[in-house]
């Protein structure tokens, strides 16, 4: 152990010496700290901006005069996403997911309106998050500064001397690996700082920060033991350089945009064309429920009939018209979620398939694990958007409710409800789903990345013996 | 010139570094095409549907003649938004969008800005298509390549030799670069050619990726030449410092760039003109019907004669509000209109700092992403949606019904119009990007000799 520290500390003062460490090192810390100030402003101005757009809409409810409950139907509420609980860490999709969705009766609405559609193509360039920092920036950046580590050693003949000094190779090894993972923590300090005061000023985002400091942790742990591992086995500096460039590229550029486009080729989701025209065709079936003399709803008005022993509709104590809208909701609503779903569900099975991926390929694993413990990955989104269908059910069948004990059966467009009525309507707010609903894929993208540290470790120890044979 | 290219590729590092950038290109090409034509797919399920909606409207109708204004609320019009040409390279922003907008006669502004394209997942990674591959792969490979130029002499302690033996040691090492840049262009360039050829590109469109792509890799590599016959450090030290630029000036800055510009000049939130609309359409319901048919006349005043709706309802009252809404809102989608090209220009200037950002912004303009491509988008929706109204007013207005004929007459939506777009700022900056290049390696190349 002993071992390990002293080399550690060698390793360490090599790098604080040498200026291209030295500036590397500056470099990542400029990109860190850079990265949170537009994680966190990014982060406050969006969610005040749509805050801002909840009190206005919340103000147009409240706001609506005296009208008949169907009409509160069709003039419809909005939702208004806001970012993820840990977005300013992580920005996930935030930016290509729509960012409002109206309710209203009869009809599911997309989220409309994403930063991405509205910026008209800058965003594609690439993101700047604290996390993209450290899943693929700070590696590169450990990867320049320690290719030279054990390979620079062997070109100069100071391995064999140390070897043969009697160094353990192996303690050699994770000594000069522990020196590159301080090296890297040193530049993700400020995250660190950001991660606690997020879990400090709200205690309920604990877990989720504290899993997210970990999975940073793994990455950068992950980084050092490979270029640690691609320097010992390296002919030369500029082979385990050029070498370790290409498989950063590889697992941090190619491979999450490779897997992401198999994906949808593999899975393929309806189209949203698609999905309109057959929930179409599955209201159809339903039937119009604003005619409730329409075959579609005979037998419906026969079951009421029974249900309260009376003949004819005019002798319900409620409203007929009204109770068939309650109906007319809860059939349209099913429809159209289970054809919703088939594409949000194909959606699901394209993430599942790349989350997968990532015990092939630690880079996705790391990724998704990000995005789930951030809550900005699409699981989340879906969440929010469930929870939108959800409030407008609620919403639309309280005022359903109204109108078929409220609103008498005669003259029955003609009636109107007192204003005062539409704030007893339930409209819940967005509720942060736990982690355990929200994000199932994380236990195993999170049990792949310590896979591969436990990979990564046993493949220092082996090359390390390995090593001291050749010595 | 063939003695360099057989020495190079004698070098295993060469040779693996060749072959992968081949397979990843050639791999990016098949995925862009793929995606592409299941779009095509998707877009032609969707208009065959739309063809046979018509037939089966155009037989009810013939059985008995339609409610117009229930017609109109009811029936769903598939407007096309093909993807743009050569997609299958630059795929942008094909998958964001719906390639397939379903519209009604209601207002334009409730619903064209409704739906999705793809998996956002999958949009906030990025594309995986050939135009990535050159912005990226390409600069890298010429790092890769002509990093060890120099220091690799050095090293071997063949500097001293060299300078002695070789006669012009401009023309020596004008031979090595080239050679090392054949091997930086060909295994990117060539899959790119064969697709060109193989997908049927339009020659402006192939000469533009080819010009676009040469360009880049001009500049990239007399760059990196330039550099690394200028530093005096090892192989690996330059390596080292090369690679560090490449990350800054192809992934680093950019991003940079493209998350300061949303901050200069917002666009108008898409939640803004949401709310606008809902509005109008809502506040309609509760103010008298004359208010609604005032703002209307001004758009149409040739109706503005007919009796008015004394009743509770009536389409044309319905209609004429939802058109109303759509006026409303107008301000705010010439604002957001405004912004985005205020962003396009900023990105034409950031393209002279940042040749990436210049070759993204040629690529986009060839393939027509970006604001043009978007604008065509809602100029077809628009189009058709104002001929679709003219064409309906007839029937709401005279309270006709609507016969099999005239459902065959009502207008089709037309695809929106697709082209290439000519971005002559950043042809200037990546002309610009070669040229400083080139002069930084010729006086690179002065000081050794």
């Amino acid at each position: 152990m002993s071992a390990i520290v002293l080399v550690a500390a060698n390793e360490a003062r090599r790098l604080w010496r040498e200026r291209l460490a030295r500036t590397l090192g500056l470099l990542g810390l400029g990109l860190m700290l850079l990265s949170l100030l537009i994680g966190v402003v990014r982060d406050a101005q969006t969610a005040q901006r749509q805050a801002d757009y909840a009190a206005r809409a919340e103000a147009d409810w409240q706001a609506q005069p005296d009208r008949h409950p169907h009409r509160v139907v069709h003039a419809g509420d909005f939702v208004f996403k806001t970012p993820g609980p840990l977005a300013r860490l992580d920005w996930g999709v935030e930016s290509q997911v729509g960012r409002s969705v109206f309710l209203e009766g009869h009809r599911q609405n997309t989220a409309n309106f994403s930063d991405a559609a509205l910026s008209g193509g800058l965003l594609r360039l690439g993101d700047l998050s604290p996390s993209i920092v450290i899943q693929q920036w700070l590696p590169l950046l450990m990867l320049l500064a320690g290719a030279a580590g054990v390979a620079g050693e062997r070109q100069s003949g100071a391995l064999a001397a140390s070897l043969i000094g009697g160094a353990r190779g192996a303690a050699l090894l994770l000594g000069k690996a522990a020196a590159l993972f301080g090296f890297g923590l040193l530049m993700a300090a400020p995250a660190a700082l950001v991660l606690l005061w997020s879990a400090v000023s709200d205690p309920a985002l604990a877990a989720r920060a504290l899993g997210l400091g970990g999975t940073f942790a793994a990455v950068l742990a992950l980084a050092a033991l490979g270029t640690v591992l691609l320097s010992s086995m390296a002919r030369s500096v500029l082979a385990a350089l050029l070498v370790g460039i290409v498989a950063w590229f590889a697992l941090t550029s190619v491979a999450p945009r490779a897997a992401a486009a198999l994906a949808e080729l593999m899975h393929p989701a309806p189209s949203q064309a698609e999905v309109e025209r057959r929930t179409a065709l599955a209201l159809a079936a339903v039937g119009d429920a604003h005619d409730p003399d329409s075959a579609p709803f005979a037998a419906f008005r026969q079951r009421v009939l029974d249900e309260y022993g009376v003949d004819r509709v005019e002798d319900l104590p409620v409203n007929f018209g009204g109770l068939v809208m309650l109906e007319g909701e809860r059939l349209t609503t099913a429809a159209i979620g289970a054809e919703v779903d088939r594409q949000r569900d194909a959606w699901a099975a394209q993430q599942r398939l790349v989350a997968a991926l990532g015990w092939a390929l630690p880079t996705l694993a790391a990724r998704d694990a990000a995005q789930a413990l951030a809550g900005t990955d699409l699981a989340h989104h879906r969440q929010f958007l469930d929870q939108a269908e959800r409030r407008r059910f609620a919403t639309v069948q309280a005022l359903n409710h109204l109108h078929a004990t409220e609103i008498a059966a005669l003259n029955d467009r003609e009636q109107k409800l007192d204003a005062s009525r539409w704030g007893e309507i339930p409209r819940p707010d967005f509720a942060l789903p736990a982690l355990r609903e929200a994000a199932p894929s994380l236990p195993a993208s999170l049990a792949a990345l310590a896979l591969w540290l436990l990979l990564g470790l046993i493949a220092l120890i082996v090359v390390g013996r390995r090593l001291e044979r050749r010595a | 010139m063939s003695l360099e290219l057989q020495l190079l590729w004698r070098s295993w590092l060469v040779r693996v570094a060749a072959f992968a950038a081949l397979a990843i290109t050639t791999a990016a090409l098949l995925i862009g095409a793929a995606q592409v034509s299941r779009i095509d797919a998707d877009l032609r399920a969707a208009l065959e549907h739309d063809r046979a909606a018509l037939i089966d409207a155009k037989a009810r109708a013939a059985a008995a003649p339609l409610d117009a204004g229930m017609f109109g609320y009811d029936t769903f019009h598939a407007v096309p938004h093909p993807p743009g040409p050569g997609a299958w390279f630059n795929l942008g922003d094909t998958l964001a969008q719906p390639a397939v907008q379903r519209l009604r006669l209601l207002g334009l502004h409730g619903q064209v800005h409704d739906g999705t394209g793809g998996n956002p997942a999958a949009r906030a990674v990025g594309a995986f298509d050939a135009a990535f591959v050159v912005a990226v792969l390409l600069p890298l490979l010429a790092v890769a390549l002509l990093a060890p130029l120099a220091a690799e002499e050095r090293e071997a302690r063949r500097d001293g030799l060299l300078a002695a033996l070789v006669a012009s040691p401009r023309r020596f090492w004008a031979r090595r670069i080239a050679a090392r840049g054949l091997f930086v262009v060909l295994p990117v360039l060539l899959p790119i050619v064969v697709a060109l050829i193989a997908l049927d590109a339009s020659l402006p469109f192939a000469a533009g990726v080819v010009a676009g792509v040469t360009l880049y890799a001009v500049g990239w590599i007399a760059l990196c030449a330039g550099l690394a016959l200028r530093w005096r450090g090892s192989s690996d030290a330059v390596a080292a410092r090369l690679v560090a630029l490449w990350a800054l000036a192809v992934l680093v800055l950019p991003a940079l760039g493209g998350v300061a510009l949303d901050r200069p000049s917002p666009a108008v939130p898409g939640s803004a003109i949401a709310l606008e609309h809902r509005d109008a359409v809502n506040t309609a319901w509760d103010r008298p019907k004359g208010e609604t048919f005032d703002a209307f006349f001004v758009h149409h005043p040739e109706w503005r004669d007919t009796p008015p709706v004394t009743g509770r309802f009536h389409w044309k009252w319905y209609f004429a509000f939802h058109l109303v809404a759509d006026r409303r809102v107008a301000p705010l989608i010439a604002a957001a209109d405004d912004a985005k090209r205020a962003r396009q220009q900023a990105r034409d200037a950031l393209g002279l700092a940042l040749p990436t950002v210049a070759l993204q912004n040629l690529f986009d303009g060839l393939s027509d992403q970006g604001i043009e491509g978007e604008a065509a988008r809602f100029q077809a929706a628009q189009d058709f949606h104002d001929r679709l109204r003219v064409a309906f007013y007839p029937f709401v207005f005279e309270e006709r019904p609507l016969t099999a004929d005239d459902i065959a007459a009502l207008p089709r939506p037309q695809p929106s119009a697709r082209a290439l777009r000519h971005r002559p700022a950043a042809w200037g900056a990546l002309g610009a990007f070669a040229l400083l290049g080139l002069g930084l390696l010729w006086r690179s190349a002065r000081r050794l000799g």
